[in-house]
């Protein structure tokens, strides 16, 4: 089963999409940028859902730091700033949802990253 | 028609010296230049506000005061306004006597001797509050937006839930009701905080005497319950208080919303947890309580308008501390309609204390 680690500082989005997901992977979750990084750095994990906005480190914060430890985690930016997507992508986000976003949409990109990590694409 | 026992003067008539009082006391900074842009005069407001002599600012030496980012085209649109001879109209930032910078929006008129160019005539005012407003009503709205999306988020979590285990002929447990539940609740509340900005000076208070005590002992009560139920032991808020009744006289439902406000920014900006000590004191015929937090405290610049509706500090960005920056001057304007006062004292990165004072209810009788 996959793993994958939510951040979000708000509780009850950890709970929602967090008993949402784990029907089919298994989930950790973290409510600010700090504990994210913590966690990272703990377990490895097959993939992040991003919050951008959270108190101590915020997403972008969380994502220079994933970067910079050169971990090639995909990250999904879940981030009502739909008009910071190309930054959010010079920071190294895979993917972006734009909050509030369809649970199934999630999902389907979550399993596109997942299916493309399995079997990366050979390089050219 | 004579005013006042004195004929109406046609402007340009005015002696002198009345022309004088007029412009040093005027409201606007004011200055004029020579043709070529060099500024001659700076009228007594001018130099109160910088708080630099006449021979400082005479000729180029004003350039000193503007922002080091504008002044360079400061000095372009004057060669170019020089050039045209024409009226113009900009904003810079101008350092005022205190050291702080303010936006100032300045007019400049050609003004002629004879038919020769003489130079300008100007005059600025500080826009400074006026620019605070505009990009604090711009800041207020992208997070209203943000206070808005996130339980409607969770709130269409909790139904793809219920949608999903319905699909599969499975009862969804009570408990994914309540939490949507909640979600909606947060939502009208956020509405209710919105509503309440828009009109907490006109509603009228209903005052009565009561036990001071007893209501911050419910509200901290409330907020330690509600902590334990998210599972957060970050926070640990203590009350102290002065043996003694504290009655006083107010709003119940507002001071609770007040002194409530005040313990939920105590919370909310001591992220990483720690004492918010409630303490009540009791002096001179004045009852108070203060909330004092070890959280991220307030640069010394803003304390002093943390009061204002819409503000944030300037280490509170939409990116960390979600906020419409109204719970602070809602809490200030309650207590201030029953008569009392909020006090705030803090310290970047050590924390704030914030402290509520209300008259003591003096009953009938020694």
């Amino acid at each position: 089963v996959s793993k994958i680690l939510i951040v979000d500082d708000d509780v009850s989005i950890l709970d929602g999409l967090g008993t949402l997901l784990r029907d089919r992977y298994e989930v950790l979750v973290a409510s600010n940028g700090e504990e994210a990084v913590d966690r990272l750095g703990a377990v490895p994990v097959d993939l992040v859902v991003l919050d951008m906005l959270m108190p101590l480190l915020d997403g972008e914060g969380v994502l220079r730091e994933i970067r910079s430890r050169g971990l090639q985690v995909p990250v999904i930016v879940a981030s009502a700033r739909g008009d910071r997507l190309a930054d959010f992508r010079a920071l190294g986000a895979d993917d972006f949802i734009e909050k509030p976003y369809d649970v199934g949409a999630l999902e389907k990109k979550i399993d596109r990253l997942l299916t493309l990590r399995a079997n990366p694409p050979a390089a050219s | 028609m004579p005013v006042d026992g004195l004929e109406p003067v046609a402007a340009g008539v005015f002696p002198l010296e009345q022309y004088r009082t007029l412009v040093e006391n005027s409201p606007l900074l004011m200055w004029r230049s020579g043709p070529g842009g060099q500024r001659d005069y700076f009228n007594e407001t001018w130099l109160r506000f910088t708080g630099r002599s006449l021979a400082q600012e005479l000729a180029d030496g004003w350039l000193e005061g503007v922002h080091p980012d504008d002044s360079p085209r400061c000095v372009e649109t004057m060669l170019d306004h020089v050039r045209k001879r024409e009226p113009f109209e900009r904003e810079f930032r101008l350092r005022r006597h205190d050291g702080l910078y303010r936006f100032v929006s300045e007019r400049g008129m050609p003004f002629y001797n004879e038919a020769e160019f003489g130079g300008f005539l100007g005059a600025c005012w500080d826009v400074q509050q006026r620019r605070e407003a505009e990009s604090a009503q711009e800041s207020a709205l992208r997070m209203m937006a943000h206070e808005l999306r996130t339980p409607l988020q969770s709130l269409s979590m909790f139904i793809e839930l219920m949608r999903r285990n319905s699909e599969r002929g499975q009862p969804s447990p009570s408990e994914i009701f309540s939490k949507a539940r909640s979600q909606l609740d947060r939502l009208s509340r956020l509405f209710t905080d919105l509503l309440e900005a828009s009109r907490v000076a006109e509603l009228p208070l209903s005052l009565e005497p009561l036990d001071l005590e007893g209501l911050v002992k419910t509200v901290v009560e409330t907020r330690s319950r509600a902590l334990k139920a998210q599972g957060s032991a970050r926070h640990a808020i203590t009350l102290t208080r002065e043996k003694r009744p504290f009655p006083v006289e107010a709003d119940r439902l507002r001071l609770e919303q007040a002194f409530g406000n005040l313990l939920d920014n105590a919370l909310k900006y001591s992220p990483r947890g720690g004492a918010i000590d409630v303490a009540m004191r009791s002096q001179n015929g004045w009852h108070s309580v203060s909330v004092c937090d070890a959280g991220i405290g307030i640069p010394p610049e803003d304390v002093q308008s943390v009061g204002q509706r819409f503000f944030r500090a300037g280490n509170a960005s939409s990116n960390n501390f979600p906020g419409l920056g109204v719970g602070f001057a809602l809490a200030r304007e309650s207590v201030e309609r029953m008569r009392g006062a909020v006090r705030i004292e803090s310290t970047l990165g050590r924390g704030t204390c914030v402290t509520m004072t209300l008259p003591a209810w003096e009953t009938e009788g020694p």
